[in-house]
C-alpha cells in the first residue's frame, strides 16, 4: 500500500489481484447491479492510485480499510443513483438473512474480530435486522421504515437503541 | 450515547440522508473527534464484510483501470505535484473565466478584479455524481460574488442542485440553486460573506425544482468540499 502512494503501477496490480474479488463482492452486494459494481470497483482502485497516502497503517489492516472504503464508495454511488431516480419506487430488496450457520462457523475462528457478531446477537430481532439491512443493503432510515412498514420515528428509535446497546457490548 | 456519538454511528452505518447527512459530512471535515468516532465504528463493523461472498470482477475492469493509470512511471514528488495541479487546474481555469466575466460587466472591472493586497479568490469543486463534471465555485476576491460553473451537468428535469455553506455552528445556509449546464455569476447571500473564508465547507444537495422548500437541505447531499486558495 505504501508503494501505491508512490505511484507504483506494479504495486497497484498486486493489490488489485489480492483484493478485487472481495471488493467486487462488496460493491455487488450493496449496488445489486454488475455494471454499477464494476464502475464502483474501478473508482475504488483509481482513488487508491491517486490518494493511497490516506491509508493509515496504524489504524487498520489494509484489507479492512479497503473493504470499508469500497462499501462507502458503493453507498455514495447508491445515494447518487437514487437521487437521479428519486421518483421511482424504492426497490424492496429481500431481507438480509439473519446470522446464517455458515457465517457463524467462519466467524468463530476469528474471535478478536468477531465481537461484532456476538454483540449483534445480543440485540432484539427488529434492532438487529434493521442494523444488518442498513449495513448490507445500504438502506437509509427512510428505506428501513418503508420496508418494515413502521413510522420513521419508530425505526429511528429501534436503530438508535440497538446502536447504543451494540456500543456498550463492544466496549465491554 | 451523546447525540454526536449517535450521529457518528448512523453515518458509519450509512443510515443518513438530507440535512443529517449534511451535518455529518460537515463534522467529518471539521471535527477530528467525530471523524475518529466514525472510523472506530467502521472498524467495528468491518468484520461483517467477511460475510459477503467474493466475486471475481471481469477482466475488462482491470484493463480499464490499467488504461486510466497508464503513462510514465511517476515519482512520489510528481504524484504529489500532479495531485495539486489537478486539484487547481479547474480553479485556475475558472479564475480566468471570472476575470473574463468581470471584463464584460458594465461597471468598471477594476472595482472587483483582484489586485495586490486583496484576498485571493477561493475555489471549491463539488462532485454531483461519480465521473460526472463537477460544480466549480470560485469566490471572487471581494467575497460578495461567486462564479458557479455547472458546465457539462445535464438537468434531469426533476431536481435542482443547491449549494450550501456548512457553518461550524448552526444550520446549513443556502448559497442558491445551481443552473445546470451554465456558468453563472451570482451574489453571495447577505450576511454570508464573512463566513466564506478559506477552509469553509460547502455542500451540494439534490432538491426539488426551484430549490429546497424548507430553507434547509431536504434531498441527498451529493458531496462536500472546502474553499481553498487557488
Amino acid at each position: 500500500m505504501a508503494n501505491i502512494a508512490q505511484g507504483d503501477r506494479q504495486a497497484l496490480r498486486i493489490v488489485y489481484t489480492a483484493t478485487s474479488a472481495k471488493l467486487f463482492g462488496i460493491c455487488l452486494r450493496i449496488l445489486g447491479d454488475r455494471t454499477e459494481a464494476e464502475d464502483a470497483l474501478q473508482e475504488v482502485y483509481l482513488s487508491l492510485w491517486r490518494r493511497a497516502d490516506r491509508f493509515d497503517p496504524e489504524r487498520a489492516s489494509p484489507i479492512t480499510w479497503l473493504a470499508t472504503f469500497a462499501r462507502n464508495r458503493a453507498i455514495d454511488r447508491l445515494r447518487s443513483a437514487r437521487s437521479r431516480t428519486a421518483d421511482a419506487p424504492v426497490e424492496i430488496a429481500e431481507q438480509v438473512p439473519d446470522d446464517s450457520p455458515s457465517a457463524d462457523a467462519a466467524i468463530e475462528s476469528r474471535e478478536d474480530e468477531a465481537r461484532i457478531h456476538h454483540c449483534l446477537r445480543t440485540l432484539d430481532e427488529p434492532q438487529r435486522d434493521a442494523i444488518r439491512t442498513a449495513f448490507f443493503d445500504g438502506a437509509t432510515y427512510a428505506e428501513l421504515a418503508q420496508r418494515k412498514a413502521v413510522p420513521l420515528g419508530t425505526m429511528k428509535s429501534w436503530v438508535r437503541r440497538g446502536l447504543a446497546r451494540l456500543k456498550a457490548c463492544l466496549e465491554q | 450515547m451523546t447525540p454526536r456519538e449517535q450521529l457518528a454511528a448512523e453515518y458509519a452505518l450509512g443510515l443518513l440522508e438530507g440535512a443529517e447527512l449534511l451535518d455529518a459530512r460537515g463534522l467529518m471535515a471539521s471535527d477530528p473527534a467525530f471523524a475518529a468516532e466514525v472510523a472506530q465504528w467502521e472498524e467495528r463493523l468491518a468484520p461483517l464484510l467477511d460475510e459477503i461472498a467474493e466475486e471475481t470482477p471481469p477482466a475488462a475492469t482491470w484493463a480499464r483501470i490499467e488504461a486510466a493509470v497508464a503513462g510514465p512511471q511517476p515519482s512520489a514528488e510528481i504524484v504529489r505535484l500532479r495531485r495539486r495541479v489537478r486539484t487547481w487546474q479547474l480553479g485556475a481555469g475558472l479564475a480566468a473565466a471570472a476575470a473574463l466575466a468581470l471584463a464584460l460587466l458594465p461597471r468598471a472591472p477594476h472595482d472587483l478584479a483582484p489586485t495586490q493586497g486583496t484576498p485571493a479568490p477561493l475555489v471549491a469543486s463539488l462532485e454531483v455524481a461519480p465521473a460526472s463534471p463537477r460544480i466549480a465555485v470560485t469566490l471572487l476576491a471581494d467575497r460578495r460574488e461567486m462564479l458557479v460553473s455547472a458546465v457539462g451537468i445535464v438537468p434531469d428535469g426533476r431536481h435542482n442542485h443547491q449549494l450550501w455553506l456548512i457553518p461550524t455552528q448552526g444550520n446549513p445556509r443556502s448559497l442558491g440553486v445551481v443552473q445546470a449546464g451554465l456558468s453563472r455569476r451570482v451574489a453571495v447571500p447577505a450576511g454570508l460573506s464573512p463566513l466564506l473564508q478559506q477552509g469553509a465547507t460547502l455542500a451540494v444537495s439534490a432538491e426539488p425544482i426551484g430549490g429546497s422548500p424548507t430553507g434547509l437541505p431536504t434531498g441527498p447531499v451529493l458531496s462536500t468540499a472546502k474553499l481553498q486558495k487557488i
